[in-house]
């Protein structure tokens, strides 16, 4: 499985990011949205995960973006405002509340590839 | 005074700080007085005013009615008078019907006829016959000079007959008549007979009818010729005014302060076929009495509307004030409700900024302590050391508490959705009661519920609703010590669009000046045990958010009581 992050708060992504990869996922993390577009477009990924709430472009923005270039990609949102917990708002898209439980994560996204 | 105590308005004793060095003052005491004063002015003064004018209507109304009666009895007397002196002409008359001139030359003659006539009531005091010279023969009752005060030039000599005032021997008013008699010799002789004055005074005395003091008789000059008892002896002038009618009245005021009233009514009006007038006096005796009636009358009317007037007007401005008292103070709670929400608004989204920024850092600690922790679970190196693991999982459990407390910052900041289903209350009262049923029986805290039959289904969310109640409960039940009371009470609002629930514990109750903190986030008395102080503020945003209020009544030691307003049904367009 092949993992891009996508977070203004680099201390936390990439820590996230090693986290995963400590768990045999491929991850790849960036900072702002027009990377994260470039990245999207040189690689295959299985599943991109947003921050909501970035600079410039926003999250949900940048999910439909990628969506456009490759359809394929599971998008999971994060917010900072909320209850914790998921809400599913389409069937494709997946919302996770900050803090960010790791295993949490790894699951739904397990369950997003295995669909 | 119990129960004039009882019925002061609430306004009678407020008092308020007011602008300046004056310090606290009764202002709605000084309002009402004012109100009252004015009010009392504009209703009063008309009333006066317009009793004055009907006092001052009925005495002018009353005086000419008083007049023309003073002249009806005025030209009445005159008439009278006329035939007093057309009687003693008739006489005359009859005799010269009866008896030739030369009889009434002779002196002895006319002396048997006057003694017959004064038998039949006709008082001539002498008889003469007049010559064009004075006075050819005549005798006389009295003293034989009587009839030499006529003055033959004052006679008409082309009228048959005459009357005349003549002044008597000792200066004594008199009357004369007179009737011409037809001689061979055409000579102008006159059967003259002076009036008797003792008969004339008796006469005029008569006519003192009612309220008549005084008669009199006048020349047209205005001079008296009879005595009169105001205006003197005969012979003086009174004040006569000149009137072109035949009969009128007048006031005459200040007569004789002494002897009469400050004024006295005068009819005037002439005899006919004389040069003289017929003059009388009034009392107002009757104008007297009417007006003390009329002045009584119009007291008692006047007290009487004055009286109502002032309780009417009393109430009305005490009622209205209390009204103005009564709103100011609707006013001033809503003013200071307002001013509670807006402040918890306030604190609300501050307190949902700090999370969030606060969010970020706890996210990134949290996830380098995982990756710390993922150091010892995935790497051979770092499993020796056993001390570390403890240490981040305590890291990490910290994080998660301090997570709790953003994301409940967060949810009293934000309106959630909120899912309404109709509920019944006496179903929620009691799951939440099954929640706190534990912690109750452990401090053998007694609950009683109240809930009366007639509250309807209501639409809310069930959810919160709950939450709201379990944060009342445990905070009633954390608030009593053993053996306390906590009593669940539901009843139906009195606008009929609303339930009132009521939390009441008999617990220590809440200070005085904290009463004014306790909807405030991080306010709490139980930090030692671990209290956050979200409980109450938390419970507060979820009221509002369901259209409900929340308010309390507590004092320190005796207990508190939370009572919760809920509508009917949300109105899910506001």
């Amino acid at each position: 499985m092949k993992v891009l992050l996508v977070d203004d708060e680099k201390e936390l992504i990439s820590t996230i990011a090693e986290r995963l990869s400590f768990r045999k996922i491929e991850t790849h993390w960036v900072t702002e949205g027009n990377k994260a577009l470039e990245m999207v477009r040189e690689e295959n990924y299985d599943v991109a995960v947003l921050d909501i709430k970035m600079p410039g472009i926003s999250g949900l923005e940048l999910g439909e973006k990628i969506s456009e270039i490759s359809p394929e990609i599971k998008i999971i949102y994060c917010t900072g405002q909320g209850e914790t917990g998921v809400k599913n708002v389409s069937e494709k898209d997946t919302f996770l509340s900050k803090p960010i439980d790791l295993n949490l994560l790894i699951e739904k996204m397990n369950q997003m590839v295995g669909e | 005074m119990k129960f004039l105590k009882k019925r002061v308005p609430e306004f009678w004793h407020h008092k308020e700080r007011v602008a300046g060095e004056k310090g606290q003052q009764y202002i709605f005491r000084s309002k009402w007085l004012i109100l009252l004063m004015v009010t009392l002015c504009l209703t009063l003064i008309p009333l006066g005013l317009s009793t004055l004018f009907f006092y001052e209507n009925n005495k002018k109304e009353t005086i000419t009615d008083l007049l023309s009666e003073t002249a009806v009895l005025a030209r009445g007397g005159a008439v009278d008078v006329k035939v007093f002196f057309d009687k003693h002409l008739s006489t005359l008359r009859i005799l010269r019907s009866q008896f030739k001139d030369d009889h009434f030359k002779n002196k002895d003659f006319l002396k048997r006829v006057l003694k017959e006539i004064r038998k039949n009531d006709i008082n001539f005091s002498s008889l003469s016959i007049l010559g064009e010279k004075g006075c050819v023969v005549s005798c006389c009752n009295g003293r034989i000079d009587d009839c030499l005060g006529i003055d033959v030039n004052r006679i008409d000599t082309a009228k048959e007959s005459f009357v005349l005032e003549i002044s008597l021997a000792r200066g004594i008013p008199g009357f004369v008549c007179g009737l011409k008699l037809e001689t061979r010799k055409k000579e102008n002789l006159y059967l003259v007979g002076v009036i008797d004055n003792f008969s004339t005074e008796k006469f005029l005395s008569k006519l003192k009818l009612k309220d008549v003091i005084d008669t009199f008789v006048l020349d047209n000059d205005g001079k008296l010729i009879t005595e009169s008892s105001i205006f003197g002896s005969s012979g003086k002038k009174v004040f006569f005014p000149k009137s072109k009618n035949e009969s009128y009245s007048r006031i005459l005021f200040n007569p004789n302060p002494e002897k009469y009233e400050q004024f006295l009514f005068y009819g005037i009006s002439k005899i006919a076929d004389t040069d003289m007038n017929f003059g009388i006096l009034m009392s107002n005796q009757s104008y007297r009495i009417f007006m003390k009636r009329i002045k009584s009358h119009i007291l008692i009317m006047v007290f009487l509307s004055a009286l109502f007037a002032f309780i009417a007007v009393f109430l009305l401005v005490t009622w209205m004030i209390d009204m103005i008292y009564r709103a100011d103070k609707i006013r001033q709670v809503y003013l200071t409700k307002a001013a509670r929400s807006s402040k918890m608004a306030s604190i609300g989204q501050l307190a949902a900024g700090v999370a969030h920024e606060i969010n970020n850092p706890l996210a990134i600690i949290n996830e380098k302590a995982g990756l710390l922790k993922d150091f010892f679970t995935f790497l051979d190196e770092y499993q020796d050391d056993g001390r570390l693991l403890p240490i981040v999982n305590s890291i990490t459990a910290a994080v998660e508490r301090a997570g709790t407390i953003t994301h409940r910052l967060l949810g009293f900041a934000r309106e959630t959705d909120i899912s309404v289903q109709k509920i019944n209350i006496k179903n929620t009262i009691q799951e939440v009661l099954g929640f706190v049923h534990k912690e109750a029986e452990y401090k053998s805290i007694k609950t009683k519920v109240d809930i009366r039959s007639t509250i309807p289904e209501i639409k809310t969310d069930n959810g919160k609703l709950q939450q709201i109640l379990i944060n009342l409960v445990n905070n009633a039940i954390a608030a009593m010590d053993e053996d306390g009371i906590l009593e669940l009470k539901v009843l139906n609002n009195s606008d009929d669009k609303s339930i009132e629930i009521y939390v009441k514990d008999n617990g220590c109750g809440i200070s005085a000046s904290n009463q004014k903190k306790i909807f405030e986030p991080f306010f709490t008395t139980k930090s030692e045990i671990g209290g956050t102080g979200l409980g109450l503020s938390l419970t507060y945003g979820l009221i509002r958010d369901l259209h409900g209020t929340l308010e309390f009544d507590s004092s320190a030691g005796v207990g508190t009581t939370f009572i919760i307003t809920l509508p009917y049904k949300i109105d899910e367009e506001e």
